[in-house]
């Protein structure tokens, strides 16, 4: 019991502890440490929004980054045209989820493999897109802004004040996926990646989860590039790049599957890896990103919102097995059929 | 009661695994001075000691272009290592320093970019220098004036990186623009005084524009006309149809502005198809003999031309050439290459840099970033090694690149190798 105190005493104490060491951040740390804590922040609310569709409802997307660079692109034609940032903020999460429930509409009635395939046409349709409307969206070199500047009655420098902005959204879109994430929807959405015939025969609808599912990531994948303008005041046809898909897909596998810690974790991952790798060997970067992908996975396959699990292992007195195993409702959708399948194939002696 | 036990150390142990992660990444920078002294006239700026100066470059080191941006970062520690090796670069203000190379990796991506020169201001850095690629610079260019953190020699093709250098003092590109480049051909062309029609296949953005309108300038006052633009989007699979309507015209010359290796080779075939044999130009970053020339069997044209500014790799006359001698063994020695077939005329272009850098050292009074713009503005029709014959180095203008014009070459078939035409 003493035991249990403590750690609810800690809990207590670091979620404070969390928020008053981001509200002091910018006049106790450089601009550049500030500037990659906001940058965590934003790819944080991508990768939740992509674990929305991919972690909590089993289907895999690569279409993220599409909406990310649909909402920096709405920012920027916003921002051109001058918007008050309100209706740019608006505009840049609703125009992504309107085009996300467009294409889930008919994506949503395919499964599995099938529904990722889909998913891949949307970055790959926004690079000639964007190239074919230089007149909005910059063409081949972008579309620099300048914009979001501290109002001077608060006299805070401009990057400070883009860093609030940021952590402020971005934790109250954290808190508003928490809740959604914890209860009926969880559950929903969680029979559903589990078996959509049995999720049909419970009266859940497998075809609207995932429709509602996938417009909620792209919203957050368009509040995501709000941010990103917000931060970065730059946007090309780069950010449709395939490979940035892919990143975003690995950063989420291995910050955690349904989790919202995982997609913090994500969001960290994604950003301060290549920091660090580059701090090795800026010229070997994607030689040793890859390897330590790799061994993060094989340490902690869970991802990294499991690394707890592996500090259990090397304690003195473990628990017991089934008291640390995953619950039913964290292990990914290949497990699961697998561990259903594998009583059947089992020969008896 | 065990399960939230169970959940609140997990949490704990991933809030301290998150916490030394963050501080691993950034403690480095987070002590260093974040672009302070950079107020009124300090007595120098951070990066520079009297021994050493440290600069850095952020450019793409994996990803899509992680090949040229890789060589143009070899080309340039080449230079300085051997630079290094004979004692360092005797600066303006009397004092010898050594130049230390901080790499970057952008992957070409603009977030990367402006997280990449944040790093650089924090941690110190005297000057981006170097850097490869136009949206990742063009990203970075607001907060160059932010910072006051020097981008130069910035190897873009777009204009908007040296178009205007007043609003933002603090960067300057290095190698001609797409409009340079076309400009240089539009004039080759007239100076031939003939009256000759041009077809041009044109790629549908801003680089396929740069060329065609640098190439209308060029040919300005000429007896040279433009018979037809097709133009083709870069993601088309053929460009058979535009092909089709280019060679209609009959055209004498056939302008390819398209930068895709891919296409390219595709248009000289259906040319070839369709029975329409023009002189034939190539833009300089899609006219090589491996990916262009042999796939698009261009021996079937009466002549082929393309644009060059720096001495060919492999280009026969100048493998006895004093400066492309030292530059290979530069390369080999400090920037372990292994090969000089692998190389990439990039490379070069990096090492041009660090000679033109080299010099604005020399020029610099005192050890401030400023002094360095200065000097760098100050440097007006000097050489570079690996130049080709009559081009010359301007930083003077704060409207364009340092390098605005190229020189076109012919494909000598004989031979196998572009030569400079007279």
């Amino acid at each position: 019991m003493t035991k249990l105190a403590r750690f609810r005493k800690l809990k207590r104490l670091y979620i404070p502890a969390f928020v008053v060491l981001l509200a002091i951040s910018p006049f106790v740390f450089a601009s550049y440490v500030n500037f990659q804590i906001a940058m965590i922040a934003v790819f944080a609310v991508a990768i939740l929004g992509l674990n929305i569709i991919t972690g909590y409802t089993g289907q895999v997307s690569l279409a993220q980054t599409a909406f990310v660079g649909l909402g920096a692109y709405t920012v920027a034609f916003g921002v051109n045209h001058g918007w008050p940032v309100i209706v740019t903020f608006v505009a840049a999460a609703l125009l992504p989820a309107l085009v996300g429930f467009l294409v889930a509409l008919p994506a949503a009635r395919l499964r599995g493999h099938s529904f990722a395939i889909v998913s891949i046409a949307l970055p790959i349709v926004g690079i000639p897109l964007a190239l074919r409307f230089p007149d909005i969206t910059g063409g081949a070199f972008g579309s620099s802004i300048s914009w979001m500047n501290a109002p001077t009655w608060m006299h805070l420098a401009n990057d400070d004040f883009r860093f609030y902005v940021v952590i402020i959204i971005a934790t109250v879109f954290f808190l508003l996926a928490k809740n959604l994430m914890t209860g009926r929807f969880q559950r929903n959405f969680a029979v559903v990646r589990e078996d959509e015939l049995v999720a049909a025969a419970m009266g859940v609808s497998p075809y609207r989860h995932k429709v509602l599912a996938f417009t909620i990531a792209s919203m957050y994948g368009g509040i995501a590039g709000f941010l990103y303008m917000t931060l970065v005041q730059f946007v090309s046809p780069a950010i449709f790049g395939f490979s940035l898909a892919l990143q975003l897909l690995a950063a989420m596998i291995i910050g955690g599957r349904a989790s919202i810690l995982g997609s913090l974790l994500g969001g960290a991952l994604y950003v301060l890896l290549p920091v660090l790798i580059g701090q090795v060997d800026a010229t070997q970067t994607t030689l040793l990103y890859g390897a330590v992908l790799l061994v993060i996975l094989l340490v902690v396959p869970g991802g990294l919102v499991r690394i707890g699990d592996l500090f259990n292992r090397f304690r003195r007195n473990p628990p017991k097995d089934q008291e640390w195993a995953a619950p039913v409702i964290d292990t990914s959708p290949s497990e699961s059929s697998q561990a259903a399948v594998a009583p059947l194939s089992v020969p008896k002696p | 009661m065990e399960s939230s036990l169970k959940k609140n150390k997990g949490m704990v142990t991933i809030a301290f695994a998150m916490s030394a992660l963050v501080a691993a990444a950034l403690g480095g920078c987070a002590s260093a001075q974040d672009g302070a002294p950079a107020g009124d006239s300090p007595a120098s700026d951070p990066g520079i000691t009297d021994t050493k100066v440290t600069i850095g470059s952020s450019t793409p080191l994996s990803g899509p272009v992680a090949l040229p941006g890789s060589q143009a970062l070899a080309g340039l520690t080449a230079y300085f290592g051997a630079v290094n090796d004979d004692g360092g670069v005797k600066f303006g203000d009397g004092k010898t320093r050594t130049v230390e190379i901080k790499s970057y990796d952008d992957a070409w991506d603009p977030a990367k970019a402006v997280s990449n020169f944040r790093q650089m201001a924090a941690e110190g850095v005297f000057a981006d220098v170097g850097s490869l690629g136009s949206g990742n610079n063009i990203a970075t260019m607001p907060l160059a004036n932010e910072l006051k953190l020097p981008n130069i020699f910035v190897q873009a093709t777009n204009d908007k990186v040296s178009a205007n250098q007043k609003e933002n003092p603090w960067v300057i590109g290095f190698v001609p623009t797409q409009r340079n480049e076309g400009e240089s051909i539009g004039k080759f062309i007239a100076s031939l005084g003939e009256a000759v029609t041009v077809a041009i296949l044109q790629q549908n953005d801003e680089t396929g524009l740069g060329y065609v309108e640098g190439f209308k300038k060029g040919i300005e006052g000429s007896k040279v006309k433009i018979a037809e633009v097709a133009t083709f989007g870069p993601t088309d699979p053929t460009v058979d149809a535009q092909m089709g309507k280019l060679a209609a015209t009959k055209a004498d010359f056939f302008f390819n502005a398209n930068t895709l290796p891919t296409l390219t080779p595709a248009a000289l075939l259906q040319a070839q198809q369709l029975g329409w044999l023009p002189k034939v130009i190539l833009v300089s970053v899609a006219q090589s003999k491996r990916d262009v020339l042999g796939p698009g069997n261009a021996k079937a044209f009466p002549s082929v031309y393309t644009a060059a500014f720096s001495k060919g790799l492999d280009d026969s006359q100048y493998a006895n050439d004093k400066d492309m001698k030292t530059f290979k063994a530069d390369m080999k020695k400090y920037a372990s290459a292994q090969d000089n077939e692998s190389m990439i005329p990039q490379a070069a272009w990096g090492y041009m840099v660090g000679a033109a850098l080299e010099a604005a050292f020399e020029k610099m009074k005192t050890p401030t970033r400023a002094a360095m713009m200065e000097a760098i503005h100050s440097l007006a029709g000097i050489d570079l090694p690996l130049l080709l014959p009559g081009m010359k180095f301007d930083a003077s203008s704060l409207t364009a690149a340092p390098l605005q014009s190229m020189v076109v070459a012919k494909y000598d078939f004989k031979a196998d190798r572009y030569v400079v035409t007279k």
